[in-house]
């Protein structure tokens, strides 16, 4: 093979020359500095520019790879400035709920921020940031714009323990909005309130909003606890039973007023 | 070899006279006939491609350096194809017409001074057709009266 290719080139010697010493000439042609060599240099880059692609394809190619990863990298920032802004933005639209849930209430609230849940394992609790110092008190009722959250149980000087309503020790005072019944409300393990006790002949609608009553040293009346699911009869036959699912999402609940005052509730005298 | 080295380079000192001293005498237009070229032919023709080549190159490139050519290396490029070109038909005489070989013979000064004249008037304004027919082509044609003189009175073995 080595033999053939020998063969072979010595048999085109004298055109092997030939480029040799034109490429050689050409070479010193081109190393004049003349407007006229410059203008072939221009020429002769134009027409074997297509020389260069490969070059350029293969550097093009691991540019690539080189920049893919950069975007890569670029889109991962960007995918977790977006999920930061979309964050932002929902806080704002749940503090412009707030705000003006604030404004249009005539309670006295104390705003907060859950910074823990399940802190305690006697009963289903979140942790909020405000204490003694902005003056909750044990025993004060725990709201956000969509409804009842639970009351306070634990008051230090810069947080405290809210007993929240998905506790099975928890009761609370309801009233139907449409039907006027009243009940107490105790928290079921299945994940839904129920109402018990309630008279056969009272017509309760499911998707029926469920306030609080307002017979409550604790709770101010009128915050939405949730709507009725579902009504059915108790064994005993006599009553029946409402299945309540709640307004507030607990696990999702970040912002949270406390409500000081007590001034709907009228002790007996 | 070393009678035939000798005589080259006695009659390529000699051309190279001519062409810096007599060779403006003879502008026609600006135009003048190019013995350099002339030898390089002969050379060609009589010892083939190789010695063509490598003597076009020597003499174009001792031309362009002393002032006789254009651009450096111009000359010497334009002559080794030049050589190249007479070193092939001296592989042919015997096969080719007369007719083919002046035919090769006018083709080769047309490339050489196609070469020339394209690269000096590279940037102008100038048509390619203009530069052909008003300088290649006139250029050929007085440079190829020469040629011709040279060998008919020379009585140089060729076709």
């Amino acid at each position: 093979m080595f033999i053939k290719i020998l063969r072979f080139l010595i048999s085109i010697h004298d055109f092997l020359l030939l480029l040799v010493l034109m490429t050689i000439a050409s070479l010193i042609l081109l190393s004049n500095e003349s407007p006229q060599i410059r203008s072939l240099q221009g020429s002769i880059s134009d027409a074997l520019g297509f020389i260069h692609y490969p070059r350029k394809w293969i550097t093009d190619l691991s540019g690539l790879i080189k920049e893919n990863k950069e975007l890569k990298a670029e889109n991962l920032r960007l995918s977790l400035m977006n999920a930061a802004l979309k964050e932002a933005y929902l806080e704002n639209q749940r503090l412009r709920t707030l705000i003006q849930f604030q404004d249009t209430s005539h309670l006295d609230l104390i705003p907060a921020e859950v910074i823990n849940q399940g802190v305690t394992p006697l009963f289903n609790s979140i942790l909020i940031n405000v204490g003694k110092k902005a003056g909750v008190e044990p025993n004060m009722a725990v709201i956000t714009a969509k409804g009842i959250v639970g009351k306070t149980v634990a008051v230090g000087q810069n947080n405290t323990i809210v007993q929240i309503f998905l506790d099975p020790q928890f009761r609370l005072g309801v009233k139907f909005q449409s039907s006027r019944v009243f009940g107490i409300m105790q928290w079921h393990p299945d994940g839904y309130g129920e109402v018990h006790e309630i008279p056969k002949n009272v017509i309760i609608y499911p998707g029926e909003k469920v306030l609080t009553s307002g017979y409550s040293e604790i709770y101010p009346p009128n915050i939405l606890v949730g709507e009725v699911l579902e009504v059915k009869p108790a064994p005993s036959g006599l009553f029946q039973i409402a299945r309540i699912k709640p307004s507030v999402a607990v696990n999702a609940i970040e912002e949270i007023f406390v409500v000081r005052n007590r001034q709907w509730f009228v002790k007996p005298s | 070899m070393v009678r035939k080295t000798f005589l080259s380079i006695a009659f390529l000192l000699l051309a190279l006279l001519i062409q810096g001293l007599i060779a403006p005498w003879m502008s026609i237009a600006g135009l003048r006939p190019d013995f350099l070229l002339i030898l390089v032919l002969f050379v060609g023709r009589l010892e083939g491609k190789v010695v063509g080549q490598l003597f076009g190159f020597g003499a174009g490139l001792i031309a362009d350096s002393i002032g006789i050519g254009s651009f450096l290396g111009l000359s010497a490029l334009a002559k080794t194809v030049a050589g190249y070109g007479a070193g092939i038909m001296r592989r042919k005489q015997r096969r080719w017409s007369p007719i083919y070989m002046y035919l090769m013979e006018i083709l080769v000064v047309l490339v050489h001074f196609l070469i020339i004249y394209l690269v000096n008037f590279k940037g102008s304004a100038l048509s390619v057709q203009y530069i052909f027919f008003r300088y290649v082509l006139f250029s050929s044609l007085y440079t190829l009266v020469f040629y011709y003189l040279i060998k008919h009175f020379a009585a140089l073995d060729l076709p």
